[in-house]
């Protein structure tokens, strides 16, 4: 599979794993907020055939227990799903004996038991940026970051630096959120951009006000609803 | 330990930004309190008319002298407003209609408005999409509409680059008298020593007034409006039913604007948002008998507002003999954004110079002392006397007596 997009998530394995190093695919794009963590760690960009990109490493020596017993439920899962795929090797088969069956379930509500004792840890979205690292991240304010409206993260950075605080006073005045999608694939962004700006952490930001009809309707359908 | 400033503006909508931004050009530092984020009540919920033709006639030379400073309001805030000087079409559907617009249009021609009335063919001209229905048409060719969210965003920041401090998020919970007058405003994170308070609160003017002891024949109103999706250019004209039942416009942007009343909007809890699903569905249908060319395309939001609706529809203005130091600038009704920036110069020119050079008696607190609807009870002078006795600047010569 080729990778056409670097997330954020990516670039924090690599960082984990204490590579200096980032592999990207020629022709692949780079969200503003893996863009911003590459910046901030220093990563050194690796152009590649789009091919012969290696995966991300997993389950690093270097991770601690936690993170470990995480990375092998994540390979775990990926191993099911792989195997829901190609039926034939199916870890429970026809001519399984009882026992056999028995034991795959005991192991399954086993490790079930294992993760419910586990106290849950809910990480954040996105991590809360600090404002010391604010003044690293001016390079890609002509990133567009709103695509109904094409509206750049510099034009957003610029109405809350000048002293809009709300998701829905950006909104007003850059025209970010107000296309045909009505901000479904930007918002996120949007939160993320003047959660940074203010230095909170996006869970803190008031989503814009959610206005009807949930998708575009024709006036005649909608004046006969 | 409080601060001192010149003078406390209750409200950052466009009114209070706009008088705002005077008071700092003439290099007071007013400040600004505002309770959500600037513009974020009814300064961001409205159509952006701006227009003179169907409004109360002691408002006309208000509007027209607003006419004049939005045409070059582009270069004095230094960002484009998008405004648009295209004429307002009131379409008219019946015969009645046609002869109360007809005698509206006599009397707005006797106070120097320049509108006519169009028939069907001459509407079709100015308008080819209007529908069968529209017989005719009041025609006001200097009316015009505007992007209201960055007229408010322009006065803001243009006010903050000059001088004037803005604190959003913050709701003032008292305004402190002393001996009758005005000292100060208490929210609940500053404390300010001022001797002027300007209500620019717009539909929230009510319980800002309430705390100085006034009262004013105010109530909310709710108003709804629906966005459609972007479209090519088809007219540039603000539209709108003869008696105001609907009301729209296509935006810069091509999305168009369309707002309307379905008769219930009174009906609502206090400053609360009702949930009348039948208004959306009632201004489309609208929408489509006059102008049915847009009958496809798609609506993709709606929003609503509360309009400061005052007993006889029209604003209060200007200080008062009961609490001096208190300077009004609020109820305007639903047809205030048009008059923003004349607003703006007019309250700045009352509290720098005790007088205006526009009369503002007609909007005075004192109207209400002989009922609504009735000429002021000042000399009606170019200044009301209601006003200037009570200007802070004349506080020697209230000492004195």
């Amino acid at each position: 599979m080729t990778i056409e997009f670097i997330f954020a998530e990516h670039v924090r394995r690599i960082v984990r794993s204490g590579k200096k190093e980032i592999e990207v695919p020629e022709g692949a794009r780079i969200s503003s907020a893996a863009a911003d963590l590459i910046k901030e760690h220093s990563l050194q960009l690796k152009t590649v055939a789009p091919a012969s990109i290696s995966n991300p490493p997993q389950a690093a020596e270097v991770e601690p227990a936690v993170s470990n017993e995480k990375a092998t439920v994540e390979k775990e899962t990926a191993d099911s799903v792989k195997s829901a795929d190609a039926p034939s090797q199916s870890p429970v088969s026809a001519d399984m004996s009882e026992a056999e069956i028995e034991a795959i379930v005991n192991r399954v509500l086993e490790r079930f038991q294992q993760l419910k004792d586990k106290p849950h840890q809910k990480e954040p979205l996105v991590e809360a940026v600090s404002k010391d690292t604010q003044e690293s991240q001016t390079a890609d304010d002509d990133l567009i970051i709103c695509r109904c409206e094409e509206i750049t993260r510099g034009e957003i950075k610029e109405v809350i630096r000048n002293g809009i605080r709300t998701m829905n006073g950006i909104k007003r005045i850059t025209r970010a959120g107000m296309g045909l999608c009505q901000g479904q694939t930007c918002q996120n962004l949007v939160a993320r951009i003047l959660a940074e700006e203010l230095g909170l952490s996006p869970a803190d930001i008031d989503p814009t006000t959610a206005r009807g009809p949930v998708r575009p309707l024709p006036l005649a359908v909608f004046a006969n609803s | 330990m409080p601060e001192k400033a010149d003078v406390v503006i209750v409200g950052g909508g466009v009114m209070g930004c706009a008088i705002a931004y005077n008071l700092a050009k003439e290099g007071l530092k007013p400040v600004v309190i505002e309770k959500s984020d600037i513009g974020g009540e009814a300064s961001g919920s409205n159509g952006g008319g701006v227009r003179q033709s169907a409004r109360n006639l002691k408002e006309m030379p208000l509007a027209m002298e607003s006419i004049q400073i939005y045409g070059q309001l582009h270069e004095e805030l230094g960002m484009d407003v998008e405004y648009v000087r295209q004429g307002n079409l009131r379409l008219c559907t019946s015969d009645d209609e046609m002869e109360s617009m007809r005698q509206a249009v006599e009397n707005q021609k006797k106070v120097g408005l320049h509108l006519e009335m169009l028939d069907r063919n001459q509407v079709l001209e100015i308008n080819p999409y209007v529908g069968e229905k529209i017989i005719g048409a009041s025609f006001c060719p200097t009316d015009g509409h505007v992007n209201p969210f960055l007229v408010t965003y322009g006065f803001f920041k243009k006010g903050k680059g000059l001088g004037a401090r803005f604190f959003t998020h913050e709701t003032v919970q008292e305004i402190r008298m002393q001996k009758g007058r005005v000292s100060g405003v208490v929210t609940d994170k500053h404390v300010f020593d001022t001797d002027l308070v300007v209500d620019a609160a717009g539909v929230a003017g009510r319980k800002i007034a309430n705390m100085v002891g006034l009262d004013i024949p105010m109530r909310p109103i709710f108003s709804e409006a629906l966005i459609t999706e972007a479209y090519p250019p088809l007219f540039q004209q603000m539209v709108g039913h003869a008696k105001g039942l609907f009301y729209g416009r296509q935006t810069a942007h091509g999305s168009f604007f369309w707002g309307g009343f379905v008769g219930t909007e009174q009906f609502i809890y206090r400053e609360g948002k009702p949930l009348f699903h039948y208004i959306g569905p009632t201004i489309s249908q609208m929408v489509i008998d006059f102008f049915p060319a847009l009958k496809e395309i798609n609506v993709i939001r709606m929003w609503s507002g509360l309009i400061a609706q005052m007993s006889d529809a029209i604003p209060v203005l200007g200080y008062t003999s009961e609490v001096p130091g208190f300077v009004f600038a609020t109820g305007f009704s639903g047809h205030g954004f048009g008059l923003a920036p004349v607003i703006g110069r007019l309250i700045s020119e009352l509290i720098m110079d005790c007088k205006t050079s526009i009369p503002i008696h007609d909007f005075c607190y004192g109207r209400f002392y002989k009922g609504a609807d009735t000429e002021c009870a000042c000399s009606g002078n170019a200044v009301c006397n209601t006003m200037t006795a009570v200007c802070p600047n004349k506080r020697e010569w209230l000492r004195s007596i």
